[in-house]
């Protein structure tokens, strides 16, 4: 194939791809490094590279709408982004020490995750009177604005949801996805927060997760400018697109139909990783 | 500094929409100059020049798509790091300690990855 329609392709991939994460929230990662690897066979270092760089961009790009609408929790954010940092960094370096058929292998389970967890329905959060101590210390409860009045929320469990951000940042790191649906988990399931916050802060830290990565993979050469150009460009506007289509789909229907895909998709990755032929 | 976060997001839209074009601007020279080229990206080949900071300024300031390509993406992970300083600052101000450690060791951790040559 000839460069040109090889980054024609991946660019239309690659918008769908932005277009898919930003109307249910799972990151491009997801989507785009499967049709990297099994659709036009480009080498899965080098679509983990561009998927890295895509989440950056997603990230940066969405963050400033959450911000104003005032979801985002920056110290929650900051203070969990400490342990996907140094999961992100650990599992950068050790990339490089694993087999690509792990590497499928590893993809393949967390993509059954992440459809399971994106298929679930949001429960309501149960309302707390106390926080977890270090809630207290850091200040971390808050509260937004939603339905016409102030909702607060107090944070519970926050080492544990500490160790889940680690391992969230380490499959960052050793896959080049955002793992944004393990950052929500923590903060929804976990730490008690209500969705939105989860949401918007999980948004605002992950484009930190992938740059501890990013430098990592820079020097491991994961980061190859022929691929980057098209997805990059293809993911932003798609998201972009996603963004505005949001406000209209019924996202619930395209997060079930996005569920079964990613697990078909999950089941080939996870296949071609058993088989070898990868 | 009254509104650090707005400051934040509109930082982190700048250095996107930089990044953005400047990439898109060195994309499509790459593709004028090797659109009909055939694609080799299906096995790992460490033999990707441009993967060092200096050798991607340099590259950038010879006006080398490839340059300007990955100069477009260091410039994304320089927002991100903008954006955990700033973020420390704001604790700094608030007279936040722990979570101005915290956002300081994030940054560290950040060059620290930048800096970061494979062992």
């Amino acid at each position: 194939m000839t460069i040109i329609y090889f980054t024609l392709f991946i660019f239309i991939i690659s918008f769908f791809a932005g277009l898919v994460g930003a109307i249910t929230g799972l990151g491009g990662g997801i989507v785009l490094i499967p049709a990297l690897v099994l659709l036009f066979h480009v080498d899965i270092h080098y679509a983990m590279g561009a998927s890295l760089i895509s989440v950056m961009a997603t990230s940066s790009g969405a963050a400033i709408y959450y911000l104003k609408c005032g979801y985002t929790n920056i110290r929650i954010g900051m203070f969990l982004e400490t342990g996907a940092v140094i999961g992100a960094m650990a599992g950068a370096i050790l990339v490089s020490m694993l087999s690509t058929s792990f590497i499928a292998i590893l993809f393949g389970a967390v993509l059954f995750i992440s459809a399971y967890l994106t298929s679930r329905r949001k429960e309501d959060i149960e309302l707390y009177k106390t926080s977890h101590p270090w809630a207290i210390y850091l200040k971390l409860d808050s509260q937004y604005h939603g339905d016409m009045r102030e909702n607060k929320y107090r944070v519970q469990h926050a080492p544990w949801a500490l160790l889940i951000m680690t391992i969230s940042g380490a499959l960052s790191g050793l896959l080049g996805i955002g793992s944004g649906a393990l950052k929500v988990l923590a903060m929804d399931q976990v730490m008690k927060i209500p969705y939105k916050v989860s949401a918007a802060t999980s948004n605002f830290i992950i484009g930190i997760t992938a740059a501890v990565s990013a430098g990592v993979y820079l020097a491991n050469g994961y980061i190859n400018p022929p691929v980057i150009f098209p997805v990059l460009i293809g993911v932003m506007l798609g998201a972009t697109g996603g963004a505005f289509i949001l406000e209209k789909a019924h996202s619930r229907y395209l997060r079930m139909f996005f569920s079964l895909a990613i697990f078909i998709i999950g089941m080939e990755i996870l296949y071609k990783g058993l088989t070898g032929k990868l | 500094m009254k509104n650090l976060p707005l400051m934040i997001g509109i930082t982190l839209r700048i250095g996107v929409l930089i990044a953005f074009c400047i990439v898109f601007m060195g994309g499509i020279i790459y593709l004028y100059q090797h659109g009909t080229d055939v694609v080799v990206l299906h096995t790992f080949q460490n033999n990707n020049q441009y993967n060092t900071i200096p050798a991607i300024l340099t590259a950038f300031l010879q006006y080398s798509p490839m340059g300007w390509i990955q100069c477009g993406t260091l410039i994304l992970v320089l927002t991100q790091w903008v954006r955990v300083i700033l973020t420390a600052w704001l604790f700094y101000q608030n007279k936040e300690t722990i979570l101005f450690i915290l956002s300081l060791f994030i940054g560290i951790a950040l060059i620290y990855s930048l800096l970061y040559i494979p062992l």
